[in-house]
């Protein structure tokens, strides 16, 4: 086999995987790439907008409303403005929590049997959630 | 040169071919992530699905109640397998279907129907309804206290059946309190707890 041919040869091939690599790859990552900047983009947003929206100015991520539960507690979270006083207030128990830098806060609530009803307050915003504890015989 | 060109194509073009082949471990990822978005959205729908209807009874059939939620009029079926319970005075006594009436607070837990919104209820527990009250003291007669909600709403509770000495409780004073209705021809409510937030 004469030089000419061995050095196409090698050259097809290098040019032929390194297109067909790349393309695998580019395929299998770029998506990837793409949602990681998607959230890049949005977490600095959702820091900063909540005093902005008032929607955002409480929330309740913790109990569902109209849920029930076999536990005699409850976790209360959501998010507000970070450092504030929230005030959780429910039929046989109450909770005074601070949010965090970031907003979180987070209570243990005790429930009694049946309907409760837990008053989450902030900034003059209340939000309520209905819990029924279910009864075990 | 010519020869070089087409050997170059050639090649190019059996290894897009076999491409595929390379890329075959990348498909049960794809598949994967679907699954994963599925039971995602199915635990969310379950989620935020409704389990619980609280309401007054608006009326009672022969094995099924109609109640009056905040989401409007539901039917609430029972069955062989449904368990009723009163509580009154922190304590759950059994009872039975026929023991609620038209005008009882109820909790049915239960299954719903997504199509119709009737519920197939596992349990009952007939409960006086509370109401949560939580503002700033307006005003004070007696033991009577005006509260203005967080919601701009005024409530008047009566605090005197309390345990503890609402005494110290003043205007301006940010509160909450659980109460009830005593009276369906009065606007004031009873109170069962209090707690003073400003203190």
């Amino acid at each position: 086999m004469d030089k000419e041919k061995i050095i196409t040869v090698v050259i097809g091939l290098a040019v032929g995987v390194t297109a067909a690599g790349g393309y695998f790859l580019a395929t299998k990552y770029l998506p990837d790439l793409a949602s990681k900047q998607k959230i890049i983009n949005v977490t600095p947003a959702q820091q900063v907008l909540p005093a902005a929206s008032p929607s955002a100015a409480l929330t309740v991520t913790n109990p569902d409303d109209y849920s029930s539960t076999t536990n005699d507690s409850v976790t209360v979270a959501g998010q507000t403005a970070p450092g504030a006083k929230v005030i959780i207030f429910a039929n046989i128990d109450d909770r005074v929590a601070s949010a965090d830098a970031q907003g979180n806060f987070s209570a243990d609530i005790k429930l009694e049997e049946g309907e409760n009803i837990i008053s989450v307050t902030t900034n003059n915003t209340t939000v309520n959630r209905d819990v029924t504890l279910e009864i075990i015989p | 040169m010519k020869k070089l060109i087409k050997v170059i194509i050639f090649i190019t073009v059996i290894a897009f071919i076999t491409r595929p082949a390379l890329a075959v471990d990348a498909t049960p990822s794809g598949n994967s992530d679907i699954l994963d978005q599925l039971a995602s959205k199915a635990a969310q729908l379950t989620q935020g699905f409704r389990r619980v209807y609280t309401g007054e009874i608006k009326s009672v059939g022969t094995t099924s109640y109609t109640v009056t939620t905040n989401s409007g009029d539901k039917l609430v079926t029972t069955n062989d397998a449904t368990s009723f319970f009163r509580y009154r005075a922190n304590k759950h006594t059994e009872i039975n279907f026929s023991a609620l009436k038209n005008g009882d607070d109820l909790a049915a837990i239960g299954t719903i129907d997504p199509q119709t919104g009737e519920m197939t209820a596992k349990q009952i527990i007939a409960k006086v309804h509370r109401y949560n009250i939580v503002g700033l003291v307006q005003s004070r007669t007696d033991m009577v206290f005006t509260i203005k909600e967080t919601s701009g709403k005024i409530s008047k509770v009566d605090l005197s059946g309390l345990t503890t000495n609402p005494a110290s409780i003043k205007n301006g004073d940010f509160i909450g309190v659980i109460a009830y209705v005593s009276d369906p021809n009065s606007d004031t409510l009873t109170s069962l707890r209090v707690v003073d937030f400003t203190k």
